[in-house]
C-alpha cells in the first residue's frame, strides 16, 4: 500500500480542482512547479540541518577526540610532556577548525544545509563502505540504492500494468459482483502494511513451504553469470510478489474511479448512443481522457509506497536502502547516513513528483497555473 | 460570536438517519465502537501491563511461545493448556523432617506441556541445609530424577528458595542422559547422536527409537514428586508452586518473552485509536480553519494560502517522521505532533474547493449582506455544512497514520515506554517469529492494524457516500 494515501488523494483532488479550462499549458505553470520542487527540497534540506545539527555536532566530537588520540600514540615517546601537550592541544584545534565545530551555530545549520542540497554528506561516523574504502556517505548510499531501485522499479512496472488491466476490466463490468470483490479487495489490502504481508509470506512460504530464502541476505557471492542471477530472481520473488500484491488492487480501484467518472459525461454517452463499440468507447474515448489522472497517480503511488517499500526491505534483509536505514538508527547510530538517506529518499520524492505534474500538464493541456477557479 | 448546537443538530440528525441505511458503514461504526469499548477499559482489562511490557518479571509465569487457545480447532493435534498449582499438600510420612509433595499430571495432548517449572520456598529453624530432590515418575513406571540438590538456608532469615526448570542446564542434562540410553538401546550403533532436544519432549515421550529424534507424546498419567529433607521443616505455601507451561495459553497466545500478546493486543487498539482519533480530529479542525478562511476571502488571501499549502504538500511525510523522531526523541508524542503539522494540508485542500461552493450559496450570500461579521458567517452557516465532509476524510487519513506509527517502530524509532501494534511486529520480527512459526505473533497484531484501518475506511467511505449524493452514482 502506499504508506501514505491521503496525499495521493489530496493530489488527484488539487488536479481536479485546479484545472481552470481557458488557456493552455504554459511555461508558467511549469517554471511554478519546479521553484515549488526547490522550495521543498530547501525546507526539507534546512529542516534535516537544523533537527540534526546537536546530534551531528555530537559525533564529530567523538571523532575529533578519537583523531587526537590517534595523533598522541603516533607522537614520538622522548618528546618533552611540556611540548607534547602543546602540539596534541594545537592538533585538537587544527581538527575543531577543520569541521567547524566552535563556528556560530547558524553558520553550522547553513552550512550543512548548503552540504547536504549539493549531496555532499561527509563520512559516515562508524559505517564503511562495504567491500570499498573509506566511509564516505555517498559511496555507502551508492551501494545499497541499486538494490532498492532494483527491487522496487521491477514491482512497480508489474503493480502499475496489472493495476491499470483490472482497474479497466472493473470498470467495464462497474456494478457486477466482480467489479464489487475488487473495490473490496483493494479497500482491504490497502489498509494492511506492506510489510506485514512480507511477514505473512515468510511465514506462509518460507517457514511453512520452504520454496524460498526468508533472508535475502547475503547476496550471493563468487558466482557469475546465470548462477548468480538465479540467486538474486530467487531472493526477490518474495518481496517483489509482496510489494505487486499489495499496491495493485488500491490501483486497480483508483483506475476504475477515475475511468467510472469518466464513463459518466455526456459525449461518452453520445458515443454509445450513436453506437460506437463498448471496447472502443472503454479504450479509445475514456482511456484518452482519464490517462493523465492515471499516469499521474501511478507516479505518485510509486513515489508514496517508498516508504512502505523500505521498511519491507527490512524484513526481508533485502541489502537496500530501508536495509541500510535500519541499521543505521538501530545498530550504528549514524547520524551522517541518516541524513543522507532522508535526503536522498526526499529528493526522489520531489523530483518524481514535480514529474507527475509536468506529466499532467503535458497530457492535459486545460492544466493553467492558479487558484482560483474560472468555470 | 459563538458556536450554537441548534446550527448542528438539524444536520447531525438527518446524517444520522441516512447513515444507518449504510451497511458495511454500520459495520466500521460497530468495529469502531467496540475498539473504543477495549480502548477506555484496557486498564481494567488488561491491568498492568502498559507500563511493564518490558518488565519481564511481570510475565515470568506465562509459557514461551504459546499459541492461542483456539489453535487446537484450526490446527492439526492437540496442545497442554496452561497448568498452575498453587496448592501445596504434602503427604503423611514417617521420617520428621520430610516432605513429600506429589502432582499428577494427566497427558492427554500431541504436544505435551513444553516446560516445568518448580518453586519451593520454606523456612528451617534448626537445619542449615535441606534437601530437595524432584522425581519424574512416567505412566510406564519408568523414573528420572529431575533434581538432586541441597539449599541453603539463610542464617538470619532462617529461610531457602530453591527454583528449578526442566530447561535449566541440570534439567537439560539430566534428562538428556535418562533419554541417551534409551536411544542407544535401539540404536546401538548411532556415532553421532543427536545432541539438542527439547528437555519437555523426552519426558513425555515413548522410549522408542524416537526419543531423541522424532519424539512421540505418550498419553496417561504422570507423577512429579518433590521431597524435601531437612530438620523443623515449613513450607511456605503461598511463596511455592509448580507450573506445567502450555503450548497454548490466552486468546492470542504469548511472544517469546512469555508475554500475554491479548494483553499488548488491547493496548494496541488503545494507541492506535489515540494516535489516529488525536491526529485527524487536529487536522480536521486545523484543516477547516485553513480552507473555510480560504475560501471566504477568496481573491490575494486565498492565492497566498493556496501557495503556501502547495509547498507544504510537496514535503514528503516518511522522512521528516524518520527525522524529527530520531533527533527530538523516541515519543508517540513527537509522532503525534509532527504528523498533525503536516496532517491537515491535504484536507484543507479538499475543504476549500467545498467551501467556494458553499459561499456562493444564497443563505451565506444572504448572510454576508445583512452584514454579518465574517467569523460568525464561517461558524454558524459554513462550518456545520462542511463539517461532515471533514469528518469523512479524518476518517479516511486514520489507516494511514496508524501504519505509519507501526512503520517507524519496525525501523527502530517507535515509542519504547508503551505498547503498539508496531511495537508487536517490530519485536515479533527481530525475535524470528516468522522464520520459527510463531503465526500468531505476526498474524494478531496485524489483524489489530487493519481492523482499526478497515473500520474508519468503511466508516468514512459511508459518510462520505450519505454527505456528497454526487459520489453516490459511482
Amino acid at each position: 500500500m502506499a504508506i501514505f494515501p491521503d496525499d495521493q488523494k489530496t493530489y488527484i483532488h488539487n488536479l481536479q480542482y485546479d484545472i481552470s479550462i481557458t488557456m493552455p499549458a504554459s511555461w508558467k505553470y511549469f517554471a511554478l512547479r519546479t521553484l515549488n520542487a526547490v522550495i521543498v527540497l530547501l525546507v526539507v534540506v534546512f529542516l534535516i540541518s537544523l533537527l540534526f545539527s546537536h546530534l551531528a555536532d555530537e559525533q564529530l566530537e567523538g571523532t575529533v577526540a578519537e583523531e587526537v588520540r590517534g595523533y598522541a600514540q603516533g607522537l614520538p615517546e622522548e618528546m618533552p610532556v611540556e611540548e607534547r601537550r602543546q602540539r596534541i592541544e594545537e592538533y585538537r584545534q587544527e581538527r575543531i577548525d577543520h569541521y567547524g565545530l566552535e563556528d556560530p551555530f547558524w553558520e553550522k545549520v547553513l552550512r550543512r544545509t548548503w552540504d547536504t542540497f549539493i549531496f555532499d554528506f561527509g563520512d559516515a561516523n562508524s559505517m564503511q563502505v562495504p567491500g570499498g574504502e573509506g566511509s564516505a556517505v555517498i559511496e555507502i548510499i551508492m551501494h545499497y540504492l541499486p538494490r532498492t531501485i532494483l527491487l522496487f522499479t521491477t514491482s512497480a512496472v508489474i503493480y502499475i500494468l496489472l493495476g491499470i488491466a483490472v482497474g479497466l476490466k472493473a470498470a467495464q463490468v462497474a456494478g457486477t459482483r466482480l467489479d464489487k470483490f475488487l473495490s473490496l479487495f483493494g479497500i482491504v489490502t490497502s489498509s494492511m502494511p506492506m510489510w506485514w504481508v512480507g511477514m505473512l509470506a515468510i511465514l506462509i512460504f518460507s517457514f511453512g513451504l520452504g520454496w524460498f530464502p526468508a533472508s535475502a541476505y547475503p547476496f550471493p557471492v563468487g558466482v557469475e553469470g546465470w548462477e548468480y542471477y538465479s540467486g538474486v530472481l530467487r531472493r526477490m520473488i518474495m518481496p517483489m510478489a509482496t510489494i505487486v500484491l499489495v499496491l495493485f488492487g488500491g490501483r486497480a480501484w483508483a483506475v476504475r474511479n477515475m475511468v467510472t467518472s469518466v464513463l459518466q459525461d455526456d459525449y461518452i454517452m453520445a458515443a454509445r448512443a450513436k453506437g460506437v463499440p463498448e471496447k472502443k468507447v472503454i479504450y479509445g474515448h475514456t482511456l484518452k481522457t482519464a490517462s493523465p489522472p492515471i499516469v499521474t497517480a501511478a507516479i505518485l503511488a510509486f513515489l508514496m509506497s517508498i516508504g512502505g517499500a523500505m521498511i519491507t526491505e527490512v524484513i526481508f534483509t533485502w541489502p537496500g536502502m530501508g536495509y541500510l536505514l535500519r541499521r543505521a538508527i538501530f545498530e550504528a547510530h549514524d547520524v551522517p547516513v541518516i541524513m543522507g538517506i532522508v535526503f536522498i529518499t526526499t529528493f526522489l520524492w520531489v523530483v518524481g513528483y514535480l514529474i507527475a505534474d509536468l506529466v499532467y500538464g503535458y497530457l492535459d493541456p486545460r492544466v493553467e497555473v492558479g487558484a482560483e477557479k474560472k468555470v | 460570536m459563538s458556536i450554537r448546537l441548534e446550527d448542528y443538530k438539524e444536520r447531525i440528525s438527518s446524517i444520522a438517519k441516512e447513515f444507518k441505511g449504510e451497511r458495511m458503514g454500520m459495520l466500521g461504526l460497530g468495529i469502531i465502537v467496540f475498539m473504543l469499548i477495549l480502548a477506555v477499559f484496557a486498564p481494567w482489562i488488561a491491568p498492568d501491563t502498559d507500563g511493564r511490557w518490558a518488565d519481564y518479571d511481570r510475565w515470568a509465569d506465562n509459557p514461551r511461545n504459546a499459541a492461542p487457545v483456539w489453535a487446537d480447532y484450526i490446527l492439526p493435534g492437540s496442545r497442554a493448556p496452561h497448568d498452575i498449582r498453587e496448592d501445596f499438600d504434602d503427604m503423611p510420612t514417617d521420617e520428621p523432617g520430610l516432605k513429600v509433595i506429589e502432582y499428577h499430571y494427566h497427558n492427554d495432548y500431541d504436544y505435551p506441556p513444553g516446560d516445568i517449572s518448580i518453586r519451593v520456598h520454606g523456612r528451617d529453624e534448626s537445619a542449615s541445609t535441606v534437601q530437595i530432590w524432584i522425581d519424574w515418575i512416567r505412566e510406564d513406571g519408568k523414573e528420572i530424577t529431575l533434581l538432586d540438590t541441597s539449599s541453603t538456608v539463610g542464617e538470619e532469615s532462617r529461610e531457602f528458595e530453591e527454583r528449578y526448570t526442566i530447561r535449566s542446564d541440570a534439567g537439560r542434562e539430566n534428562i538428556y542422559d535418562w533419554a541417551y540410553t534409551y536411544h542407544m538401546e535401539h540404536h546401538p550403533d548411532d556415532e553421532d547422536p543427536p545432541e539438542r532436544v527439547d528437555p519437555s519432549r523426552p519426558l513425555f515421550a515413548y522410549t522408542d527409537e524416537n526419543i531423541l529424534r522424532d519424539p512421540q507424546s505418550q498419553r496417561g498419567d504422570y507423577v512429579l514428586r518433590i521431597e524435601i529433607l531437612g530438620e523443623d521443616l515449613e513450607i511456605n505455601e503461598e511463596a511455592s508452586r509448580v507450573l506445567f507451561r502450555g503450548q497454548i495459553y490466552g486468546l492470542m497466545g504469548t511472544d517469546s518473552n512469555r508475554r500475554d500478546l491479548a494483553q499488548g493486543w488491547i493496548y494496541g487498539a488503545r494507541y492506535a485509536l489515540i494516535t489516529g482519533g488525536i491526529v485527524s480530529i487536529a487536522s480536521i479542525a486545523i484543516a477547516t480553519v485553513f480552507g473555510m478562511t480560504s475560501a471566504y476571502f477568496g481573491g490575494w488571501v486565498d492565492e497566498a494560502m493556496q501557495r503556501i499549502n502547495e509547498i507544504l504538500i510537496g514535503i514528503p511525510m516518511f522522512p521528516i517522521l524518520i527525522i524529527t523522531i530520531y533527533s527530538i526523541g523516541r515519543s508517540i508524542w513527537v509522532f503525534v505532533a509532527v504528523y498533525t503539522i503536516l496532517g491537515w494540508r491535504g484536507l484543507a485542500k479538499i475543504i476549500r474547493s467545498r467551501g467556494i461552493q458553499i459561499r456562493q450559496d444564497t443563505y451565506v450570500e444572504a448572510a454576508v449582506s445583512l452584514g454579518s461579521g465574517s467569523g460568525r458567517i464561517i461558524l454558524r452557516h459554513m462550518v456545520p455544512q462542511i463539517l461532515p465532509y471533514a469528518l469523512a476524510e479524518g476518517a479516511l487519513m486514520i489507516p494511514a497514520i496508524i501504519i505509519a506509527e507501526a512503520g517507524l517502530s519496525v525501523l527502530g524509532l517507535g515509542d519504547p515506554t508503551i505498547v503498539t501494534f508496531g511495537r508487536m511486529l517490530d519485536q515479533a520480527n527481530r525475535g524470528a517469529a516468522t522464520v520459527s512459526g510463531y503465526w500468531w505473533w505476526v498474524l494478531l497484531p496485524g489483524i489489530g492494524i487493519i481492523l482499526v484501518g478497515f473500520s474508519f475506511i468503511a466508516a468514512g467511505m459511508a459518510l462520505e457516500r450519505v454527505v456528497n449524493p454526487k459520489m453516490r452514482q459511482r
